[in-house]
């Protein structure tokens, strides 16, 4: 990891934000990371029919199975069983928390460069790959595929997504624990600024089933740092409560509370087998590649 | 409180900057949208509290500061005290303080000073008193101040009373004055006393203070007194001609309300008792002692006649002088007689001087031709009666005599030829004769002009002669003064009868009518005995000084041109006297009886000085009597307490400076201020 980092550089998530074109940044992020890396030997690719699950707004209709609307009246989708060996779902948080930038780059369209890339990284090393976009609710869901034009629909989609509500992780995360038949990779994009309990249990309940879980805590340099100089009314994001502060006054302890909050992730996901890896907006967005590809090469 | 430059205190409005910054900051507080603001709520909630009071006390420090500055420069002055007045208005006194030597009596001047002290702390703040002792006259005086401390204790230092007699008016009419000049309308004067009869105008309507002028009496002192004093002795004093017995007469007066049953005298001549005796006053209030003494030497001799058994000393002792001296030699050169009028042209001269007992005169009778020069020195006076003609050397020797000292009496009549008069004596008379004037009687002349202040004619001022009206001049020399000389008598034309002039050390006067009955009656008139005695003893030299004063009279010394005397005082202090150009030195101490010892060149005498006899006489007067004779009728206007309290208030500023200390706190917060806001808002 190590290694890799300093061979790769700085993929700056500003230069890369300036494109706008999100396949093309997340080829470019992808490939500028793996520039210098082996490639990963291509895998077989097969579409064997495994079984049926609900249908959820978002899949592709072509797999519905009609026989079986046509017996019960409702739609199920005909799951097939890839012959990759990684079935992955990126969760990408688009509440309200993650519009927040400090800089030119919100969290979001950090997490959605991160997210792309990890896409485009997960399609080019043949494995399967979903997408679940969500606030409150589910906002996205695309079934994690191998296949052509699968990579593009999660593009269209992460482009498409902005800007929701308050957050809710554990519906995704319960949702996509019901609905795993096989394990798989989860990759939590999310500030994580929800209920930390029922989040971290709803990822425990996702590892219990045999899952690996990457969470990418993405916080803005500004949440971590507390820059402020002046006296400020601060308004939450999603709640819209206003706290009026003395910068110099709270800062201390404010950076003992986030301090606290962080700790709690990395020890639980540590204490749980999940990885959990802390982006800053600022960061390059090398560590996080490099995070999965860690992960991806220990567990597969 | 008020404020002396009140327009400042728009001022205040400037209160509302900070209060308004406050609200705009508080309005417009930057809003800084933060995902994390979960985290910043479960921040202790006392760093927002203290952050909260925080931003208070800064508003209050902004607040104080902005109303502190405008209420500095408005000036404050603290006047609590006049709304505590209630109506009362701030008052002016001139408080008086009586320092007479009646106030010696037992404990009157500490009860006088107990109350004027007492007085003093009856005042408000604000109020403005002076204080102005006295006693024939004004003494130490403290203006008008609104400091009652300071007043206080200029009147602990006051010193014990002295001898002086006690004036109202003077005192009064000072106190009138300062008045003039005070800050209030309220006006007062505090007459502090024990209220003399004798120290109070004789009557109403002399001089009443000032209309608005009130009048407030504080009487000290018992109604009851015990007093016994020597009001005045006198000498029957003989010439030295061996040992003559000199008789001491004493008057003495009981002058309390009480009697002094065992009272008694003693009389002391040169510092030895001679005598003693009792006296009875127990049913009368005066008493005439009589002591014949003698004395063997000639000289000025100090007596004392002191009267014991009363309760209040000090004016228990008389003092007098007893001059014996030998007669005064006169030489009398007279002229030819003129049939019909007189055998001895001197005759009535010498009969003015010699014709009494123990005359202190000795008048020696020569014609023109039987003076010698030699001879003068032996006399005081030497007189030309109608004598127009001397030897050469006998002129000589009449202007060296005169020089040296000797006096000369001019009394040209018929007998003499003016031309001649003026060739001989033209550098010894004080005028020159131009023109003989005779008349009938119906036509005779007056004397109605009288220069009043000299020494030949003070004895007119005594009563002892009325004035020259009854005599009749119908023969006289027109005479023309020369410089430097002053004319004493004039006729009612205007002519010149008496001329004096000094010449050297000597003195010369010029009678310019005669001195026998040849040219007029006066010498049948009653004043022609005390003119003919004054002018010898003027002539003499030796009627200059008085031998016993008042205490506080002015005392003249007779001091030879561009010379000095010295005066010792009974308390040994000696002062130097210069001469003025009129030969004369003025002593002004006699603030003590007793005895002063004077020396001018070789000559050694003296004088007494007594306490006033008046000053003795401790029967008071009621304080509604004194009111009613000194009060103004009119009643006074008030002002309103505004236009009163005004001019004290820059002085109450001045004492207050309060605003030195408002800026010296605005300093103070403003400091603090930038601290504080250095904490909350960086």
């Amino acid at each position: 990891m190590t290694m890799i980092a300093t061979e790769l550089g700085v993929l700056d998530p500003a230069v890369l934000a300036s494109i706008t074109d999100l396949e093309l940044r997340a080829r470019v992020a992808v490939e500028g990371f793996l520039a210098g890396l082996h490639k990963s030997p291509h895998r077989g690719f097969s579409s064997e029919f495994s079984d049926y699950r609900h249908y959820y707004p978002g899949d592709d209709l072509r797999y519905v199975d009609w026989k079986v609307y046509a017996r019960s009246g409702k739609f199920y989708i005909k799951q097939f069983e890839d012959e990759t060996n990684v079935r992955c779902y990126i969760l990408l948080d688009c509440s309200a928390s993650m519009g927040y930038g400090s800089d030119t780059v919100t969290k979001l369209e950090y997490a959605r460069t991160l997210a792309s890339a990890l896409a485009y990284f997960i399609t080019g090393q043949r494995d399967a790959v979903g997408l679940i976009t969500f606030d409150h609710k589910i906002r996205h869901y695309l079934p994690s595929r191998y296949r052509r034009g699968h990579l593009m629909q999660i593009l269209r989609a992460l482009t498409e997504t902005v800007i929701g509500d308050e957050t809710d992780i554990l519906q995704p995360v319960a949702n996509l624990t019901h609905s795993l038949r096989r394990r798989g990779l989860v990759i939590l994009i999310s500030d994580l600024l929800d209920e930390n309990e029922a989040t971290m249990g709803g990822l425990q309940q996702l590892r219990a089933k045999g899952n690996d879980v990457i969470v990418f805590h993405v916080l803005d340099d500004a949440e971590l740092t507390f820059p402020f100089n002046r006296i400020a009314d601060f308004e939450d994001s999603e709640t819209h409560e206003i706290q009026k502060a003395v910068p110099q006054r709270v800062r201390e302890s404010y950076l003992q509370e986030v301090k606290r909050f962080c700790d709690f992730y990395k020890e639980r996901c540590r204490a749980g087998g999940m990885d959990y890896c802390r982006l800053n907006t600022s960061d390059p967005l090398n560590t996080a590649l490099g995070s999965y590809l860690s992960k991806r090469a220990r567990s597969f | 409180m008020s404020f002396l430059s009140p327009w400042y205190l728009l001022g205040l409005l400037g209160i509302g900057i900070p209060l308004a910054i406050h609200l705009i900051r508080r309005q417009r507080a930057e809003r800084v949208v933060l995902p994390t603001v979960r985290f910043l709520k479960r921040v202790p909630k006392k760093l927002f509290y203290f952050q909260r009071i925080q931003q208070w006390l800064l508003l209050v420090l902004r607040v104080a500061i902005a109303g502190l500055l405008a209420i500095a420069f408005a000036r404050p002055v603290i006047t609590g005290v006049y709304a505590q007045r209630a109506g009362a208005a701030p008052q002016s006194l001139v408080i008086l303080l009586d320092t007479s030597m009646s106030m010696r009596y037992a404990d009157r001047f500490d009860k006088g000073k107990a109350a004027v002290i007492s007085l003093l702390r009856s005042l408000q703040q604000g109020d403005e008193a002076a204080i102005v002792t006295f006693a024939d006259s004004p003494g130490a005086m403290k203006p008008l101040t609104t400091d009652l401390t300071a007043l206080e204790a200029f009147v602990r230092n006051i010193p014990a009373p002295g001898y002086r007699a006690t004036h109202f008016l003077t005192a009064l009419h000072l106190a009138d004055q300062i008045l003039q000049s005070a800050h209030y309308q309220e006006k007062t004067v505090v007459l502090v006393s024990d209220y003399q009869r004798s120290a109070a105008p004789a009557s109403s309507g002399i001089w009443t203070l000032s209309p608005g002028i009130r009048f407030k009496g504080i009487k000290v002192g018992g109604t009851k007194t015990s007093n016994l004093t020597v009001t005045d002795v006198r000498t029957i004093q003989r010439p030295a001609q061996g040992q003559e017995t000199h008789l001491i007469v004493g008057r003495i007066h009981s002058l309390g309300t009480d009697p002094v049953p065992e009272a008694r005298v003693f009389l002391a001549i040169d510092g030895s008792e001679l005598t003693s005796g009792p006296l009875d006053l127990r049913d009368r209030s005066e008493i005439v002692v009589k002591f014949p003494v003698t004395v063997n030497q000639a000289g000025l001799h100090r007596g004392t006649l002191t009267v014991a058994g009363d309760r209040f000393e000090p004016d228990n002792t008389h003092y007098f002088t007893v001059r014996v001296e030998p007669p005064l030699r006169v030489l009398c050169i007279k002229g030819e007689s003129v049939a019909g009028v007189a055998d001895d042209k001197a005759y009535w001269f010498r009969s003015a001087l010699e014709r009494q007992v123990a005359s202190p005169f000795q008048v020696d009778l020569v014609d023109p031709q039987e003076l010698l020069p030699d001879a003068l020195a032996s006399y005081a006076v030497v007189v030309l009666m109608d004598v127009g003609n001397l030897a050469r050397e006998q002129i000589d020797a009449l202007q060296s005599y005169v020089k040296g000292g000797g006096g000369l009496l001019l009394a040209p009549a018929g007998g003499v030829d003016g031309a001649d008069f003026n060739r001989n004596y033209g550098e010894l008379t004080p005028a020159l004769l131009r023109r003989k004037q005779v008349s009938s009687d119906e036509t005779a002349l007056t004397i109605t002009q009288v220069h009043g202040h000299h020494s030949v004619v003070r004895f007119l001022q005594n009563g002892e002669a009325t004035d020259f009206s009854a005599a009749r001049f119908h023969g006289y020399w027109r005479t023309e003064p020369v410089d430097g000389s002053d004319v004493i008598l004039r006729f009612e034309n205007g002519d010149a009868v008496l001329v004096a002039k000094r010449l050297g050390n000597g003195r010369v006067l010029l009678f310019a009518s005669s001195l026998d009955p040849e040219w007029n009656n006066f010498p049948r008139q009653v004043t022609y005995l005390p003119l003919m005695h004054e002018s010898v003893r003027y002539l003499a030299g030796s009627q200059d000084q008085k031998d016993a004063y008042r205490v506080g009279e002015i005392v003249p010394l007779s001091v030879a041109p561009g010379g000095a005397a010295r005066v010792k005082s009974p308390q040994g202090e000696e002062t130097l006297l210069r001469s003025t150009a009129a030969d004369l030195a003025f002593y002004r101490a006699t603030d003590q009886p007793g005895f002063y010892e004077t020396r001018s060149g070789n000559r050694l005498s003296g004088f007494a000085v007594n306490v006033s006899a008046r000053e003795s006489d401790l029967t008071t007067l009621a304080l509604n009597d004194i009111s009613a004779r000194i009060t103004h009728s009119e009643a006074q206007q008030v002002t309103s307490d505004v236009e009163q309290i005004s001019p004290l208030r820059f002085q109450l500023e001045k004492s207050q400076q309060f605003w030195w200390w408002i800026l010296l706190l605005v300093l103070v917060l403003g400091l603090f201020e930038i601290f504080l806001a250095n904490r909350t808002y960086r």
